[in-house]
């Protein structure tokens, strides 16, 4: 457990910059995107004069869930380079191992432990990445809200909900679903990907040159049994006889089965496949 | 431990700011409603629901109001939809769950049911030539009790040489022949258009056709011509008649006339000569039905709405023209006009009628009042009542009223954001 816990806190360490850079960038873009937004809407509000009607929504007045909608591509801009970050440093968690000064790959692997705490210290450390920057997205929500009742008078704000302000703006309606079962699918679908790149660059690193073939055949084949039985069953026409229901349960299996033969491929080939 | 502390920060970010989220998205609940009923009989709100939407907030919110409170469709997961079986008809979903090796790979088309039987249309193409296709009718059945079934398929000869469509308007059984009644449409090589309805009547001994009967055919007419039936549920119940409409359209002029207003541009339209006819199953008698025309004047309405429901020998004109509803029964026996039901809104606590609706003797509504908002942005009503009134004799069996599960000083707000009342009675 403890080599466990010392990688995980290793290659956390080593990703420190980037991911304090993200973060950064994420709070900092967003908030200006807020603030500049919130001033050039409150510009326009004094040059027509404002007269509150009294009305809980009207045009004369600012929300939150409005300012945000006004914010789309600085706001979403932040996110969407830190999932470009996080994806290329999925293979980029094992060759920096393998491609850095020294191979400190084979240093590890000859450590006195099971090859597998490796395995799952770096899957560890990228699933703390992904709900470290989702969880300060969703904490900078509220504080991006506090700036905007500070910028704006009180008789000039409509009200805001936590779920108008989320639907404004598809990336953040993906990465946060409304309903925690969609999130808990959303994710597990994640790290079924994460697990069958794994898995590929594990090929690719115990067979070299054909590995490489291998490793595209073998996500080739992973991509086809998690993603065609849907659209090929179809849940809502009755090609094939079965039942939506039916399709769905299909359409799991394929994905568990995926999930369990990533992870004991990847396992077996690290453990007696790669030599030091 | 202090070697740590970076990995604990992140975890603790993670968890503190998506549990955070949830959190107040759970704490953030939508305003709760019921239907409360006021009179009557409550039974008769079992299968009620009322969809409608919510919109006091910057976005919109879906809502289906019943008797056990309000269902937001916002927080809907995707396993709702990926789970839910995709049939348009809650009967048919009943089917599925009774006879679910027989419904297998039979979630479209039409069916037919009564105590003993469930039978299964649906049509099916071939491609024969380049650009000519087969039709034919797939019927299957099961003896309920045995849970023994047949079926066959079987070639739609009227749509030889015709491109085309063709669909099941009527299933019915009697005794031991089962009744397909098939529409046709199509033109052929010369560019003729045809119309027609046949009655294949198929033996349940052994799946022979035992004979087609000519309903109705015409030639030469508009390819906009059609025929429907009236009532034409998914599922169909035993009856003696299936009721048809006829729409023949005549040919479009050569040089319509167009006449431009504001911003409007009217076309001339070809004249619609519309026609109900009975057709009785057991005879193969087809008899023209007299209605009469539109009483209601509808140019001065902000609503209107006109359905047509039949049931049991029993033809029904529903006419709804803002808080004024009126129904007349015809007899398609005797083809004559038998009863006239007119029904005011007022009656029932508002101005406004909303998304009226047959089932069987039973008028389900909404009364409220006007469908605009104000320039507050709230509506001009009493309430949002629904009713249940007897069709035959305009007497209410039940009226319930929307209200709001929380606090009394927050209602009226809650409810000035309701608008676009939607009925659905499960049947």
């Amino acid at each position: 457990m403890m080599h466990y816990l010392k990688l995980v806190r290793m290659e956390v360490h080593r990703f420190r910059y980037v991911l304090a850079g993200l973060a950064g960038l994420t709070l900092v873009l967003q908030l200006l995107a807020v603030w500049l937004t919130t001033n050039q809407r409150l510009s326009e509000l004094r040059e027509s004069n404002f007269v509150d009607s009294g009305a809980q929504f009207s045009h004369s007045k600012l929300s939150f869930t409005f300012i945000l909608y006004n914010t789309q591509f600085m706001y979403a801009l932040p996110i969407l380079l830190s999932i470009l970050v996080l994806v290329l440093y999925v293979p980029g968690i094992w060759y920096r191992d393998w491609l850095g000064r020294s191979s400190f790959i084979y240093r590890l692997l000859a450590l006195p432990m099971r090859r597998a705490t490796l395995y799952w210290s770096k899957l560890t450390a990228l699933l703390l990445f992904v709900f470290a920057l989702l969880g300060l997205q969703a904490a900078s929500l509220p504080l991006q809200w506090w700036i905007f009742r500070a910028m704006v008078p009180q008789a000039w704000q409509a009200p805001s909900y936590l779920s108008d302000i989320i639907g404004q703006n598809k990336v953040l309606q993906v990465l946060l679903p409304a309903n925690p079962l969609d999130f808990a699918l959303y994710y597990a679908l994640g790290v079924l990907g994460v697990l069958v790149v794994f898995t590929a660059i594990i090929i690719e690193r115990s067979y070299r040159g054909w590995g490489v073939l291998y490793a595209i055949l073998y996500v080739l084949a992973c991509t086809l049994l998690v993603v065609v039985p849907l659209p090929l069953l179809g849940t809502n026409h009755n090609a094939m006889g079965l039942y939506p229901i039916e399709v769905v349960t299909i359409a799991l299996t394929a994905a568990l089965l995926v999930l369990a033969s990533a992870i004991w491929l990847g396992l077996r080939l690290l453990r007696r496949s790669i030599s030091v | 431990m202090r070697r740590f502390w970076l990995t604990i920060v992140l975890l603790v970010v993670a968890l503190g700011g998506i549990g955070g989220y949830y959190g107040a998205r759970a704490a953030e609940e939508l305003p709760p409603f019921r239907l409360v009923t006021l009179e009557g009989d409550a039974e008769l709100a079992e299968p009620i629901a009322l969809n409608l939407v919510y919109g006091s907030r910057a976005e919109s919110e879906f809502l289906r109001i019943d008797e056990a409170g309000s269902h937001y469709s916002t927080n809907q997961s995707v396993f709702d939809d990926l789970f839910r079986y995709n049939y348009r008809y809650p009967e048919v979903e009943a089917l599925v769950e009774a006879h679910r090796g027989f419904m297998r790979g039979k979630l479209i088309g039409d069916y037919y049911t009564d105590e003993e039987w469930v039978l299964h249309a649906v049509i099916d193409y071939e491609r024969v030539a380049k650009e000519q296709l087969d039709a034919y009718f797939e019927l299957n059945w099961l003896k309920v009790d045995t849970g023994k079934s047949a079926g066959g398929r079987y070639r739609i000869e009227a749509m030889q040489g015709l491109r085309g469509y063709a669909n099941v308007i009527g299933l019915q059984r009697r005794d031991q022949e089962l009744h397909v009644l098939v529409q046709y449409s199509g033109s052929n090589a010369s560019d003729e258009q045809h119309l027609g309805v046949l009655d294949y009547v198929v033996s349940t001994e052994d799946g022979g056709l035992l004979r087609t009967v000519p309903v109705y055919e015409a030639t030469g007419m508009n390819a906009n011509s059609s025929i429907s039936a009236v009532g034409d549920n998914q599922v169909s119940h035993p009856d003696d008649y299936a009721l048809l409409n006829v729409r023949i359209r005549e040919e479009e002029p050569e040089s319509p006339s167009v006449t431009v207003s504001g911003n409007r541009i009217a076309v001339e339209a070809a004249p619609t000569a519309s026609q109900y006819y009975s057709y009785r199953y057991e005879t193969g008698e087809l008899v023209p039905i007299t209605i009469e025309p539109d009483e209601l004047v509808r140019s001065e309405a902000e609503r209107t709405w006109q359905g047509l429901y039949y049931r049991d020998g029993v033809l029904t004109r529903l006419e709804q023209a803002d808080g004024r509803i009126v129904l007349h029964r015809y007899d398609v026996t005797g083809q004559t006009e038998h009863s006239r039901t007119e029904l005011q809104a007022e009656q029932f606590g508002d101005s406004m009628f909303y998304s009226p609706g047959l089932d069987g003797d039973r008028l389900y509504a909404v009364v409220s009042g006007d469908p605009y908002r104000s320039a507050d942005g709230s509506f001009d009503r009493e309430g949002i009542y629904v009713i249940v009134v007897d069709s035959t004799s305009g007497e209410l069996l039940y009226k319930g009223e929307v209200q709001y599960d929380g606090p009394a000083e927050e209602a009226a707000g809650h409810l000035a954001g309701l608008y676009s009342f939607n009925l659905y009675v499960r049947p």
